[in-house]
């Protein structure tokens, strides 16, 4: 049972290295462990019910740790359900134009991102005008994302 | 190096993103998801009730519009680090 304890600790430990850990398959490693625990935890507590608790509260508490397994394997499996990139443009492609508005509505072209020097308050999120002087960039660095923050 | 995001949210959205976190850098939206489309980076269903939105990807474009640099990540819980992108930056002369 404190085998099966232990599983669930380390699987709160996946929560809290969930934001930004960059390392899944520590989560996927944790997970694995956690169910090997569990798995010991209520055999012994099975053979020996007297030394490692009962058979009925290490059962919940392995129910318990399958649970949060099977959920932090959902996440995984969610996590890499994205379409393929296969036709983006690649490296040495030209990336097609666009003309897109930005948090003020104003529409901004590519050619303008690339080009625009100068007090480009256009360029500001938030409603906050620059009086900054802006160089014409060397490069863009275009960054889709899901969006829904 | 100028970083450029773009999602479906609308330009109220994005204000609001970026008025919470500080960015200054130009969010432009693309709420009917044409420009993702044209770059082949729509995920179907991907977001909310099934509505269509980006699969992240991160393209470095040099003034004359090619790309020097990309990432496609296959796991959205891991994206492009800082030190990548502007590494990828200084070799754009």
């Amino acid at each position: 049972m404190l085998l099966a304890l232990a599983a669930v600790f380390s699987n709160a430990g996946f929560f809290l290295g969930l934001p930004g850990s960059g390392i899944p398959w520590l989560i996927l490693a944790l997970a694995i462990a956690a169910l090997v625990c569990a798995a010991v935890g209520i055999m012994r507590a099975f053979r020996q019910p007297q030394v490692y608790g009962g058979k009925v509260s290490s059962s919940i508490l392995g129910v318990v740790s399958l649970l949060i397994c099977g959920f932090a394997a959902l996440i995984s499996v969610h996590s890499r359900d994205l379409p393929v990139a296969t036709g983006a443009p690649q490296v040495g492609q030209k990336v097609p134009e666009f003309t897109l508005a930005d948090t003020n509505g104003n529409k901004v072209s590519l050619g303008q991102l690339l080009k625009i020097e100068g007090r480009d308050a256009v360029l500001r999120a938030g409603g906050v005008t620059s009086a900054n002087y802006n160089p014409a960039p060397k490069a863009v660095l275009l960054v889709f994302y899901r969006g829904y923050w | 190096m100028r970083p450029v995001a773009i999602s479906v949210d609308t330009p109220e959205v994005s204000r609001n993103l970026a008025t919470k976190a500080g960015y200054t850098f130009p969010i432009l939206s693309d709420p009917t998801a044409e420009t993702i489309r044209r770059y082949n980076l729509l995920h179907k269903a991907g977001g909310p009730e099934g509505s269509d939105i980006a699969r992240p990807a991160e393209f470095l474009v040099d003034s004359s519009g090619t790309v020097r640099w990309t990432n496609f990540t296959e796991d959205v819980r891991i994206r492009a680090k800082a030190d990548e992108m502007l590494a990828a930056a200084r070799g754009v002369k």
